[in-house]
């Protein structure tokens, strides 16, 4: 529904090895303004060919972890300024990464706009 | 546009055209959507109702020059800006020269985007013209809260002289942002006999001659916005306007309290 707010569709799987799919759905949050916390409710897939146990790690935290498994799912509520990095790790290092980004909606930084309305 | 707007626009546009770019400060909007009115002369409400809502405005700033556009504080005025010059500003206060209309035409026969609208109850009534009104703002902005008072004379058709005070609160909540506003304007009877005045010659039968002495408004809104991507806003407004007797005891008054709701598209460029 377009009041929920989440303006693109999922983002393209970035695998770093192959046969993992990673998918953010979607992959962006906007907010009125720059600097402005932005809310924005992702939901994360990812598949594997083969099980195996793997973390989910949004920049230093580490969200949810897998066991033995080959494909996880996530409702992340995602809560920042700035655009975070979302990163699927196992034991051998970073399986497949992807970034939620934040826009904004006003485009020139000089305009000192307080709260105002647009 | 009138002549005199041209002259403003002029003025103002020449002195953007020496500055560098880097000195302009623009934003563009263009919206599109939809209205719905209990307008207080209810021959008006087909003016807005069931039509499509099409305005392209801008902020615009140039050392102390300024275009403010409509969408800025009030959603439910459609279609009339601001342009002014800073006097003085300080942090969040500021004194400004400016000019701005506040009524809109009331007529049997109305300019639209779409053309001229006929409006049959209202025949006979010679056009109202809208205002435009030149004076002095004093603004500020203090946390979540803004209030403004505006003092204005009419150079352009009633020659009649208001005075307003805006309050408006601002409540973000997510990804939204909440306004909420209180408004109070007290007109001269010059604005009021011109708008809601019953001339002997508009007189019939159910509309008897009126003159109307100075009145007040109260004005009560909330409005919504909220970023669906990079470019589009949705806006939502509601406003209830309150009318003194002055506005209420015209024979082209059918109502004592208006109602307003809006929403709205808006494109950001």
């Amino acid at each position: 529904m377009i009041l929920l707010g989440l303006s693109t569709p999922a983002a393209a799987a970035r695998p770093t090895t192959g046969a993992v799919q990673f998918k953010l759905t979607p992959d962006t949050c906007v907010a009125l303004q720059q600097g402005r916390l932005c809310y924005a409710t992702i939901q994360i897939q990812w598949q594997s060919k083969h099980p195996q146990d793997v973390c989910l790690h949004a920049g230093t935290e580490k969200l949810q972890c897998w066991q033995a498994s080959s494909a996880g799912h996530l409702r992340y509520e995602f809560v920042a300024t700035d655009s975070q990095p979302l990163q699927l790790i196992n034991a051998d290092g970073i399986l497949a990464e992807s970034v939620i980004k934040v826009n904004w909606v006003q485009k020139n930084p000089k305009v000192k706009r307080h709260w105002r309305l647009f | 546009m009138r002549p005199f707007h041209h002259l403003l626009f002029l003025l103002f546009v020449s002195g953007a055209c020496h500055a560098s770019w880097d000195e302009v400060e623009f934003t563009g909007y263009f919206a599109v959507g939809a209205g719905y009115q209990h307008a207080l002369i209810g021959p008006l409400d087909q003016a807005v109702n069931d039509q499509l809502l099409l305005n392209l405005s801008a902020d615009v700033t140039y050392h102390n020059f300024f275009i403010e556009s409509d969408e800025r504080r009030n959603v439910l005025r459609y279609g009339s800006g601001i342009i002014g010059y800073h006097l003085w500003q300080q942090d969040d206060v500021s004194l400004a020269l400016i000019g701005t209309g506040y009524h809109q035409a009331i007529g049997p026969d109305l300019a639209t985007a779409f053309g001229k609208q006929h409006i049959s109850a209202l025949k006979g009534l010679q056009l109202r013209d809208s205002d435009f009104l030149v004076g002095l703002r004093y603004q500020r902005y203090w946390g979540p809260h803004y209030w403004a008072v505006e003092a204005g004379h009419d150079i352009d058709s009633h020659y009649g002289q208001q005075l307003r005070f805006l309050y408006s609160y601002r409540q973000p909540l997510r990804n939204w942002d909440f306004y909420y506003t209180a408004g109070l304007s007290f007109s001269t009877a010059k604005v009021v006999d011109y708008y809601y005045g019953v001339r002997p010659a508009e007189s019939l039968p159910g509309r008897p001659v009126y003159q109307a002495g100075s009145g007040q408004q109260l004005h009560f809104g909330i409005s919504a916005l909220y970023p669906l991507s990079a470019d589009w806003l949705l806006e939502l407004g509601l406003a209830a306007n309150l009318f003194s007797s002055a506005y209420t005891q015209s024979p082209l008054s059918s109502r004592d309290t208006e109602f307003l709701s809006l929403v709205k598209f808006r494109y950001v460029f």
